[in-house]
Order: structure tokens, then sequence, then C-alpha cells
């Protein structure tokens, strides 16, 4: 053994390498916690007045006999999701959502450690942030490169981004929004700066989840397998009678939304269905039908958006400073969303709400008018 | 002792450069009344099998850029590159683990060489070469577990000061397509009788590699990657540095000869193409090979012990290959980093008989033994650089601890009556493998051992003095290696895990050739048929099948598993290779063709309405590919023309389709036009030149990350005052 040593020891002669680099301590534990109210109240059913329109995907209704879509993959079992692809890796990042979700959105605020722990669940290779670094929002035309031909916003630089700021939203907003919120959790001494951090964080990631149903449900146009990722993005792999993720919020809040999302999610699979690229191209006949779709569960997965501001807002109102602040940092990060739709229903009540969201300071937030709006522009799936 | 004798009948059965070149003694005849025929070319480095060698003088001229591009030229070689500064040579449609690649016949393969293609030949410093034999077809009974596909062994070259004491040689080098620049000096000195040294140390520094464009796939579609500059030309992902340094010293005494050496070879900032930035990926985003060092040391005695022992060689060596791997998201603030140490020792002896005449026939053998003992560290972290926090995974890529063994005891034998001769050999040896269990990562204690045997029996005739034929039955093995058994880690955007359960690759190889060599004329045609039975192969996995805290195994695209496949994996191939040669004038040309297909590692859908096919093609087989040079060459210079050009390669395997690195639909054709060129101005400055690309082709070697250079110029300058 000594001679192999030292054999070694010739051949790493002069070796120069670098050393790795030291493991670092956990950082200083939990403090006090600062929350005083339960972050969302119990499920409401939903406004009974608010009807499925006439040509969506219905799938609860009669097995879809009354709706325009022809028999589909969907049909037989209202509650349940066929997937395309078995191995549906999407359920893995949202799975590090919710574990995020179990260390980060108590209500209170974390320790420092608790935000370490949390972004390596969300830095994992093929994860969260992998995927919110190419996230881009599809209710917005494509960014141009240099030549004027449409580019994904991941083969621009960030000064090429800059002109897309609203298609270019992932690598543009949400991540640095996210890692300048983990960098400052994880060394903020003053628990209110942690607590804010982690409203971000829950901002962004929610943020990303409602974009990622629409983008995937899109892009199954193309790839097949994204109808499951839109699926998955939706209820983190669940059927309908379960939920992770964004339909973990949705049924939380309001059942009727999170049944129409998850018809919304069914109705893209009915759509990808009928116009199997193995069997038809024919556009002409099934791109209605795609548009309609898609139009349906973007429209239930706004609404999800919608109940969680909607639902943290009136938190806002009950709450105390600090638990405020939180509240409405995650209010302020998250509804920039709805704006681009609300401008489109009524730009008038979508002006106050934006102004509104300019504000920094919960204290100075008009809670009603908030509410106002969003009942008003958006109060139905 | 130059130039060497060949005794063509008799042969020089020594394999593979078991005795340095430039001390080869002649082979003795069995009979006094034999022919002995004496020319200036090599001793073949594998007598009856197919077989090549790149030459010194190839090398000075081609100027390739690593080891891997010296073989371009070569019949049955295809160079993959997944980054500038990688390159895997595929040998009759095999690559990676499938090959066995030698310095000076010390066994480079280690136990943590992953599937598919590899970076470790190019971390043989060209400029220590003398030559690079290539043996195509199954090996193993010379050279053990791995040589299915073929044999590649660097030959380094001798210290050789010429007549004086001290002989100082500088060379410099600049290419244009990747701004390279850089140079080696070195001193060959005889210090005392008998004695002479090698010392030398080269740098490289080299930038983006410049295209001749973007290349479709063969439906049209740009390839995913790798991601080029604004100019549509500049390949992101490339340029490295590199540092090395290496003595040679040799000691010679009557019939002992010592051979003490060190190479040392450090290649730092080297992108990996395809992951720099990965597909989809921010531009800023990339895997970097921080460190990828190799270092050899090893101590050969050479030596006459009688005519059981006509040459003997004895060689223990001990290597070191470290990577040190980074992957940064700048705009997450975080490295993923890893770093992987396998460290080897190894002893083989080998002689080689006399000659000796058993009534009519003429006999020799060879014989020896070999053992190969490998040690794994391995670690993985994540840097998160905003916070200055590390966190240690519980395991690496391997598991840290990890051992494995190979070796075995062969003999190989001889006999030729007129113009027929025999060949055959065996081999008994095992494989053990053996690492710790990591119960955070539910990774499974191994405790493998396998025994492997191989063989083979060849016969060649000579109907005509010039015209030779020849067949060879071929029996190799691979046993799996550590990588296959416990490695984790990302394939492009999928995710590969281990097996432990694996069983060994048996190969079966038939081979038969024609040679025929004349003064003006040297040709040689080969068809072969390779079958491995229970190959190793990647096999899609569901996510339930990751290992359960493998959440980058679950959200990856792609999840794979290797398994043995239940079917034959076969590679069929044509090679050809001419050179006329009339004057100073030579022309050459090659022609290599395999096609290779194996069982589907799916299994059947349930579903009997989807579609599933039973074989399906095996993954980067080259397509038909070739080249022709016209060379002129007269004592102090030279010139030539080459073309190398390959067909379209449309037969994917399932794992290519979605490899970012097969353009979609396949790799479309090409033709490259290289034009060289050199000339020695005094005895002690030489100039060369290549014309690299002429035609400003946009194309790519099957199965690689990045594009073969555009139009461009590579210089050279050697002083040796």
């Amino acid at each position: 053994m000594r001679l192999t040593y030292a054999a070694f020891a010739v051949v790493a002669l002069a070796a120069c390498k670098q050393d790795d680099p030291p493991g670092s301590p956990d950082a200083p534990g939990a403090d006090a916690d600062l929350t005083d109210a339960p972050t969302d109240g119990p499920p409401a059913d939903g406004d009974p007045a608010c009807l499925a329109a006439a040509d969506d995907y219905t799938p609860r209704d009669m097995m879809s006999a009354t709706d325009p879509f022809p028999a589909c993959v969907s049909d037989a079992d209202p509650d349940s999701y066929v997937v395309i692809n078995p191995s549906v890796s999407t359920i893995a990042r949202v799975a590090a959502f919710e574990e995020i979700a179990t260390i980060l959105f108590t209500g209170g605020a974390p320790s420092m450690q608790a935000f370490i722990d949390a972004r390596i669940q969300y830095l994992q290779a093929n994860g969260l942030e992998s995927r919110m670094s190419r996230r881009e929002d599809e209710h917005y035309p494509p960014a141009m490169n240099g030549a004027g031909a449409g580019a994904a916003c991941n083969t621009l630089t960030l000064a090429e981004q800059a002109a897309y700021p609203d298609r270019c939203i992932g690598p543009l907003t949400l991540v640095p929004l996210v890692a300048d919120a983990f960098t400052t959790g994880a060394t903020a001494a003053a628990p209110r700066d942690r607590l804010l951090a982690a409203a971000r964080i829950e901002a962004g990631l929610v943020r990303f989840l409602y974009l990622s149903v629409y983008k995937e449900a899109v892009t199954c146009k193309t790839a097949p397998q994204d109808c499951d990722s839109a699926w998955a993005y939706y209820g983190g792999g669940d059927q309908r009678s379960g939920g992770k993720g964004l339909a973990r919020y949705v049924r939380g809040l309001e059942t009727l939304t999170h049944d129409r999302a998850f018809d919304g999610v069914l109705a893209v699979r009915c759509w990808r269905g009928l116009d199997d690229p193995g069997l038809t191209t024919d556009d002409a006949l099934f791109d209605p039908l795609r548009t309609i779709a898609l139009g349906q569960l973007d429209r239930a997965a706004l609404r999800a958006v919608v109940l969680i501001v909607r639902a943290r807002t009136v938190a806002l109102a009950a709450a105390t400073s600090d638990s405020a602040a939180g509240y409405w940092e995650l209010v302020r990060y998250l509804a920039p969303t709805l704006l681009r739709e609300a401008f489109q229903r009524d730009a008038a009540r979508a002006a106050v709400l934006a102004a509104e969201l300019a504000r920094t300071d919960a204290a100075l937030v008009d809670e009603a008018a908030i509410l106002a709006v969003l009942d008003a522009v958006f109060p139905c799936p | 002792m130059s130039p060497a004798l060949r005794a063509s009948l008799i042969g020089t059965f020594l394999a593979c450069s078991a005795v340095a070149r430039a001390d080869q003694p002649a082979a003795k005849a069995a009979d006094p009344d034999e022919t002995i025929v004496v020319d200036d070319t090599p001793p073949s480095p594998a007598p009856g099998r197919a077989a090549t060698t790149v030459s010194r003088a190839d090398l000075d001229e081609r100027l390739p850029r690593s080891a891997p591009d010296a073989l371009r030229w070569e019949a049955g070689v295809y160079v993959q590159q997944t980054a500038a500064a990688q390159g895997s040579a595929f040998v009759r449609g095999r690559t990676g683990q499938q090959t066995v690649l030698l310095f000076d016949g010390v066994r480079l393969n280690n136990s943590t060489w992953r599937q598919g293609p590899n970076q470790y030949f190019f971390t043989i410093d060209t400029r220590t070469l003398a030559a690079i034999d290539v043996v195509r077809g199954g090996a193993s009974t010379r050279w053990g577990s791995d040589a299915i596909g073929g044999v590649l062994d660097a030959v380094p070259r001798d210290p050789d000061p010429g007549q004086r004491r001290l002989a100082p040689r500088l060379e410099l080098r600049w290419g244009s397509a990747d701004h390279e620049l850089g140079g080696r000096a070195e001193l060959a000195a005889r210090p005392w009788s008998g004695g002479a040294l090698l010392v030398g140390g080269g740098y490289r520094d080299v930038s983006l590699l410049e295209s001749g464009g973007v290349v479709r796939g063969t439906d049209g579609t740009p390839a995913l990657v790798p991601t080029h500059g604004d100019d549509g030309r500049t390949q992101l992902g490339t340029g490295f540095r590199e540092a090395t340094w290496d003595a040679r010293l040799v000691q010679r005494w009557d019939d002992v000869r010592l051979t003490a050496a060190y190479y040392d070879y450090r290649q730092l900032d080297a992108p990996r193409t395809d992951q720099c930035p990965p597909a989809f990926a921010p531009l800023d985003e990339c895997l970097r090979f921080d460190e990828q060092f190799h270092t050899l040391g090893y101590a050969a005695v050479d030596a006459r012990l009688g005519a059981w022992a006509e040459r003997a060689r004895v060689v223990v060596s001990a290597q070191e290959q470290h990577e040190r791997r980074i992957r940064d998201r700048p705009r997450a603030n975080a490295l993923d980093g890893g770093r992987d140490q396998t460290r080897t020792l190894g002893v083989a002896a080998s002689a080689v008989t006399a000659a000796t005449a058993v009534g009519p026939l003429a006999l020799h053998a060879e014989y020896g033994a070999d053992l190969y003992s490998d040690w794994i560290d391995s670690v993985a972290w994540l840097e998160l650089t905003d916070i200055d926090f590390v966190r240690y995974d519980s395991r690496g890529q391997y598991v840290a601890g990890s051992r494995y063994s190979s070796g075995g005891g062969f003999a190989l034998a001889e006999a030729r009556w007129r113009t027929v001769t025999a060949r055959a050999g065996g081999r008994a040896g095992a494989a053990l493998a053996d690492a710790p269990a990591d119960v955070a990562s539910a990774t499974t204690a191994i405790d493998r051992r396998w025994l492997a045997s191989a063989g083979f029996a060849g016969l060649s005739w000579r109907p005509a003095a010039a015209i030779e034929l020849l067949a060879t039955i071929d029996h190799s093995f691979r046993a799996p290696n550590l990588d296959d058994l416990t490695g984790r880690q990302a394939t492009g955007p999928g995710f590969q895990f281990e097996n432990p359960a694996l069983a060994p690759e048996r190969a079966n190889t038939a081979e038969a050739g024609v040679r025929i060599t004349s003064d003006a004329v040297a040709a040689e045609a080969w068809a072969y048929v390779s079958r491995v039975d229970g190959a190793i192969a990647r096999s899609l996995r569901d996510i339930a099948d990751c290992p359960p805290t493998a959440r980058d195994c679950q959200g990856a695209w792609f999840r794979y598993q290797l398994v043995n496949l239940d079917g034959a994996a076969t590679v069929r191939g044509v090679e050809a290779a001419v050179e006329v040669t009339a004057n100073a004038l030579a022309l050459r040309a090659t022609l290599s063709h395999a096609r290779g297909d194996g069982a589907n590692p799916e299994q059947r859908p349930a579903d009997p309405t989807l579609p599933y096919v039973e074989r399906v093609p095996l993954s980067r087989v080259p397509p038909l590919n070739g080249s022709a040079e016209a060379r002129w060459r007269a004592e102090r210079a030279y010139a030539a023309f080459g073309v190398r050009w390959a067909t379209a390669q449309e037969r994917l395997a399932p794992s290519d389709r979605g490899d970012p690195r097969i353009p979609p639909g396949g790799t479309p054709g090409y033709a490259v036009v290289d034009v060289r060129g050199g000339v020695r101005v005094t005895t002690s400055v030489r100039v060369a030149a290549v014309f690299e690309n002429l035609l400003d082709a946009a194309y790519r070697y099957h199965g690689s990350s990045i594009d073969g250079p555009g139009r461009s110029l590579l210089v050279f300058l050697e002083l040796s005052p």
C-alpha cells in the first residue's frame, strides 16, 4: 500500500488542482413566527350564475354530449386526464414546488436555512429554475432576433430580451425576482424581510405555474406530450379529486374554478386526441376546437390566479403590519399577470388595479378598490 | 535501428508496440534458407488483422488538432466530437467503452468510462507521438475487456538527440478557425552512455471555433446545438486551454532496455459544447470542464531472456484521470459542481518467443498477463454563489470508495507452413467491481465478479507474393464497469441512472480481407460482421423507475437505464484503402461503411395497436464515408490535396432522436477539401500549413455537437537549432 501511495504521489506531482469548495454549515435557525391569520379561507362553491360558455367542452355534463366537441378520449371519465406519455417530468417540478411551499409559504417568516433548503429544491437539475429561465408568455407575440425572424427568448441576450419584456417574462422578470428573493431570504436578519422574500418567491412561482399551463397547452400543437405538462403544471399530476401546485390553491378557494380548470385541461386533451398528428393534419377542421379549448383553459387558469390575489387582498385587510406586508408583497408581484386580460376586458378598471399594484406600502393600499375590480372584471372562470 | 526490418514471411508477431519501435530488433528467421524481405514500412500493429498506422510524417503533414483528429483519414475510423476539446473515435461503428485505448501499450480505459463517445483520447498530446496504431475488430485476447470495436495505441517518440549531446526543439502553431495559438519546447539529451532523455512541455490557447455555417438536419431544420454567434458561424461553447509536460528516459544495457516515462495532460476551461448553453437554456448557462487532467507514469523493462522470451516486457504504470465539472447558472447564482478522480495501478508482462522450426512448420508465440485496478473518488456539490454557500450531495456521479479490477492471462501462437499462416490465441481473466452503498441516495452496494474469456483464430494465405487473403474469427468481451453499474449522470436533456445487475457483453467478430502489396500499390479491403450478445444499451424508463431521491432524474425529459439487450447488436461493414505510389507522388483513398442494428431496448407496448419494431439502428453508427488524397513528397518539401466526405446518416437509434447533437431527421452529408504543404527551409527550420475546408462547407461529423472548422488556415513552424 505504501508503494501505491508513493506511485500516486509521483503521478500527482505538480497537479495544481483546484480544491473542492468547503461545505457550509447550516444557517441560523427559525425566528418567532410572524403569522397571525390563516392564509386562505375555506373553499367556496362559486357563483352559480357562472355558466360555461356555449362552446366550452363540458365532460361533466352528459359526458360532453351537449357541447360542440366530437366524441374524444376525455369523454369516458370526466374526472381523469388520459396521459399521452406515461412519464410526465413536469410532475417532479410541481412536487418541488410543493416542497418549497411546505418550507417557505407558511404565512410566517421562514428561517434563513429554510430559504437555502427551498432554493436547493428550486435549483434541481431539470427543475423549476431550468424551466422558469426559458418560460415565455404565449399570450404575446414571439420575440424577434437581429435578422427579424421569430426567436425563442433563450436564444437572445438579456439586452435583446429587454425589447420583449412581456413575452420573455421568465428569464427577464421571474428568474431575477425569485433569485433576488432567495438571496434576501438567506441573508436578511430581519424576519419581516424574510417574510417579504418568501412572498415574492411564492408570487414568482405561482405566476410561473399559471404561465406554464397555458404555454404547454399552446405548444401541445407541435409536441403532443406538452398537453400532459399542461395538466401536470395545473395539478401536479393529480386527477380532479386531488390537486397540487396551482390546483391546490384553487381547490382551497373555489370548487367551481377548479372544476372548470380541470375541464379546460380535458378540453385541450380532447382536441389533441381528435387532431392526432399521426392521423390527420387538417388544421381547418381542428384549429377552431383548439382555439376553444385554449380559451376555456386559460380563462379558468386566470380565474385561479384571481382567486389567490383576491384571497390575499382580503387577508391583507385583517392583518397586522408585518403579515399585511407579506400579503401585499404576493399580490403586487402576482397580480400584474392579470393586467393584460384586464385591460382587454375593461381598461378603466384595469387602470385602477394597475395604480394600486404600483404601491409598495401595504398600508396605503385600497383593498376594496382591488376587490371591486377583480369581481367586476373576472367574475367567472 | 532504422529503418526497421520486417520479415514478411515470419512476420513481426509482436503486437501493438510492445517494444518501442526505434529499438525494434529484427525478427529471426526460422529457416536459414527463408527469403527475408526488407522494406521501409513499419511492422503491422496486428499481423493478420485489419490494422493501419498513422505515422509521425502523417501527423507532421496533416497537423491534427488532437489525437482523435489524427485518425480522420483512416479507413474504418470516424471521429465524433461532443466538444471542441473532446473527440472519440468510432472504430467499426463502436466507440468509448467498446474500444481500447493504449499509450505505449499501457491500457488507458478505466472503470468510469461512460457509454458512448468520451473525451479521453484527446488527453494524449500528439506532439509526443511517433505514431498511432489502429487495429480494427475484436482484440480482447491480447488487450482484455472492451476491445470489441478495435484498439488505438498511441506510440510515443523516443529521445533522439542524433549525434549531439543536447538537441533542443521548438514548435509553434497558429490556427485561424479557432485562433489557436500554442507550441511546444523540448530537449533531447544523451546525458550518459546508453541513456537518452526527452523532456518537453506544451501549451495551447484555443478560442471559439468558426464553422462554415449552421448545419441543418436532413429535414432542413437547424441543429439544436451548438449555439452560434451573430455571424452564424462562430460556435459558442467551444475553446479551451491546454498544458502538457512529459519526460521520457530510455536506458540501454546490451539486451536490456529500461524506459521511465511521465506524461501529464491538463485541459482547462473546456465547455461541453452541447451543454454550453444547453438546448432551450439561457445563453449564459454552461457546463464546463474546469479541469480535465490525465497523468500517466510508467516504467518498462524490455529484455531478451532467451528462446522462451526473445522479447520480454514488463510495465508498471500509475495513472490518474481527474475531471472537475462546473455547470454555471449565473442568473440563478448557482454552480453545480462535480469532481471525479480515477486512480489506476497497472502491471503487464508479455513475452514473445523466438521463432522455432518444428518439422515443416515455423512457430512462435506470445504470452503474458495483465492487471489493472481502479480506485474512485467522486463528489458533487451545489454552490450558491451569492451567499457563499456550498452543499455536498451524499454521492457524486460515482460512489466514492468504489474499486474495480480487471486482468487475465493470454497466449497467442502463430504457425506458418509454406504460404499459409495460422494464428490462434486465448485469454482467461476476471473482472471485479466493488462499490459501497449510499443510503441517502438509495444507492445499493455493488460486489460483482465476472470470469472473462476471449479467443481468436485466423488464417492467411498468400497465393502470390503480392497478395494475401486473410480471415479471422474473434471472441471478445466487455465486463460492465463502474459507470454502468453505479453512474448517475445527465445525458443531454435526459438522465441516466445505474443498473447494478448488468452482465458482460460478449462479442463475436468474423472478418475476411485481401491485402495487395507491391512496390507501387498497397491496398486492402475487408468485410466484417461483429455481433455483440448482451450488448449494454440505454433503455427508456418511467419516472417511477428513478432512484427515489433523484429529483433530477424525475424532472428530465428522458430517463434511461442501461440494460443488456435481449437480442444481438450487430454491425456489418466493409472497409477499403488503396495507396498508389509513383516516385514522389502518391494517391490514397479510403472507404468505410458500417450498418448497425440491435434488439429494441424498449419493451413491446401492451397495446398491440402501437407501433413497435423488433430491431432498431444502433446509436451514432457513422454513415458511408471516405477520403482521397493526392500527395507529392520530396526530400525537403511536400504538398497534398485531400477530400474527406460522408453521406447523410438518417438511420437513427431511438435515443438519437432525442439527442440534440443530431440534427432533426439526421446528419447531412458533406465533402471537405483540404490543401497542405510544407518545406524544410534549412536543417533547423521547417514550416508547414494546412488550408482547411477550402470550399467553406458547413459540415458535421455524425453525432457531434460541433460543426467542422470553416475555411481556415493552420500554420506550423519548427525550430531545431
